[in-house]
């Protein structure tokens, strides 16, 4: 599904951000990825979802070299990544609803096979009433839901979510990690960026830690987020 | 559901600039096109005139009988092959043509005037003025053939250099459109950019961020290219009538032919086409710097 190899990421000529990367998702399993702040959570998140090229190394994403691929053929991979950004990026002067089917929407899918479904989803976040309202009228946590139907509207293969529960109370926190979880379900690979232990904890999944731009995978139940923390004293790094 | 436009670019500054540029260009082209075809028109007339008229004239000799020598010179010229017709111009309409300078007839009646003969050739005959004047000396050695083509070519070529101007007029059109069409294209892309951003990373090709572009154009351009044309035209129409009401043959022969008013018409959808191309390869060379 996704699979890194010695990967490297800068930011145009500034300092390498991710170093020497190595990671393998095996398909249909479910990771947190996690970190402190600026440690590269979101740049990682990038690579997965076909936005920044690496710097170096080989990344492999549904069995298809990334750097090899011709343009169109990156344009479908995306199509099978939803991404739930961690600054939303809804487009304002559009309705939730018309936001939540702009996947569909350039997919090409048939109009009047779009509203209902877009509606459905938008009821189970609980914007049944907002449909119509524009982002820029919506709660930062009201956003989020959106940006989190948008994300998984199409059905993606990979849903790669950057701190998707991070404007909203606990219970609606849950209420969408069980929609991640019930994608998940059903096939679909999620990696979701976090630095919420209690969500860690409530529900036990590997995690991949990012730690002074390296990488390491840590198995589900184990207490790792405490000792993700400090920026020094990496000892469980290898 | 109604079209949705992701991108905003109707609060770009380009769209109320560009219809008044393009009605500009089109009003620009629609002149030059009326004055490349007149003068194509009016070229033709000429060198037509040029190739199948002469005048041959016998200068006025005092020991001479003119008449005579004028009957004998067009009974020549008749026998020539390629000659279509050869008349003599009739004294009386020569000194009748002459009196308004001297005013007194009695004066004008004692001038010793050339006589003239108007001579219309077979144009398919190919027959040159100098052979018509060596076989024309034969009979009547004081006979002049009079050739309109040597004072006519410098008149072609100044009606040559003016559509070569109005041609390159077009190209100034072409070009400055197509340049004001990749600035404006790059605003659009500039202010646009988080947008376009996300569409490309929900898996938008860059085409169907391109169309947007295109069609947000096209209909400016069609908004400046229908008044532009229709200005241009009228003014193309006032002219081409002013030039009728002008006595002078060179100037009322200027006449905007067939094909002028279809290259008119085609100059619109002709520089909307050059609008969307300019705007797609504009658009798609700048996505393609993205990953
Ligand atoms: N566009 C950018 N240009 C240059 N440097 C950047 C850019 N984006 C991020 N960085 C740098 O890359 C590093 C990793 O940033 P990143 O956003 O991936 O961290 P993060 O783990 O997502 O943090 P947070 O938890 O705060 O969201 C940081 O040092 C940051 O300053
Ligand atoms: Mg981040």
């Amino acid at each position: 599904m996704v699979r890194f190899q010695n990967v490297g990421m800068r930011y145009a000529n500034g300092p390498e951000v991710l170093r020497d990367i190595s990671f393998e998702l095996a398909p249909g399993s479910f990771h947190f990825l996690t970190g402190r702040t600026g440690a590269g959570k979101t740049s990682m998140l990038k690579l997965m979802s076909l936005s920044h090229r690496p710097s170096r190394g080989l990344v492999t994403m549904f069995d298809q070299d990334v750097s090899r691929a011709a343009r169109a053929d990156l344009v479908a991979l995306r199509r099978r990544i939803g991404v739930v950004f961690q600054d939303f990026r809804l487009l304002d002067h559009l309705s939730a609803v018309d936001n939540v089917a702009l996947p569909l929407r350039i997919a090409g899918a048939p109009a009047n096979q779009i509203g209902a479904h877009v509606r459905e989803l938008l009821s189970w976040v609980g914007l049944e009433d907002r449909m119509d309202a524009r982002p820029p009228t919506l709660s930062g946590g009201e956003q989020q839901r959106v940006a989190i139907a948008r994300a998984v509207i199409a059905r993606p293969k990979l849903l790669l979510a950057d701190e998707p529960t991070g404007n909203i109370d606990t219970t609606m926190g849950h209420r969408l990690m069980r929609l991640f979880v019930e994608l998940n379900k059903i096939g679909t690979t999620v990696v979701i960026a976090t630095h919420d232990e209690s969500l860690i904890a409530r529900f036990p999944n590997p995690l991949l830690v990012i730690s002074q731009g390296e990488l390491r995978t840590v198995p589900a139940g184990v207490p790792a987020f405490a000792e993700a923390a400090p920026a020094d004293g990496d000892a469980g790094n290898g | 559901m109604a079209r949705v436009h992701e991108l905003r670019l109707e609060r770009d500054g380009s769209a109320r600039t560009l219809p008044y540029l393009i009605a500009v260009m089109l009003f620009l082209a629609a002149l030059a096109i009326a004055g490349a075809s007149s003068l194509h028109g009016a070229v033709g007339g000429w060198q037509a005139t040029a190739e199948s008229q002469l005048t041959v004239e016998i200068a006025h000799r005092a020991d001479a009988d003119m008449a005579a020598l004028e009957a004998a010179a067009v009974e020549r010229l008749r026998q020539i092959p390629g000659v279509a017709t050869a008349t003599a111009l009739p004294e009386a309409e020569l000194r009748r043509l002459v009196s308004p300078w001297f005013g007194d007839d009695e004066v004008t009646a004692k001038l010793p005037l050339p006589r003239l003969i108007d001579v219309r050739l077979d144009a398919a005959a190919g027959l040159d003025p100098e052979t018509i004047a060596a076989r024309l000396a034969e009979t009547v050695p004081e006979a002049h053939v009079e050739d309109f083509r040597p004072w006519m070519a410098p008149l072609v070529r100044f009606a040559r250099a003016m559509q070569l101007v109005a041609l390159s007029v077009f190209l100034l059109i072409a070009g400055a459109t197509a340049t004001i069409v990749v600035f404006a294209t790059r605003a659009g892309l500039a202010s646009q950019s988080a947008v376009i951003e996300v569409l490309h990373l929900v898996g938008a090709h860059d085409a169907y961020v391109a169309r947007q572009f295109e069609r947000h154009f096209l209909r400016l351009t069609i908004a400046g290219a229908v008044p532009g044309l229709v200005l241009g035209v009228a003014a193309a129409l006032a002219l081409q009538g002013l030039a009728a009401q002008v006595d002078i043959p060179l100037v009322s022969g200027f006449h905007i032919g067939v094909a002028g008013w279809i290259a008119m018409a085609l100059a619109g959808p002709a520089l909307a086409l050059l609008v969307v191309a300019t705007t797609r390869y504009t658009v798609i060379s700048a996505l393609r710097r993205m990953m």
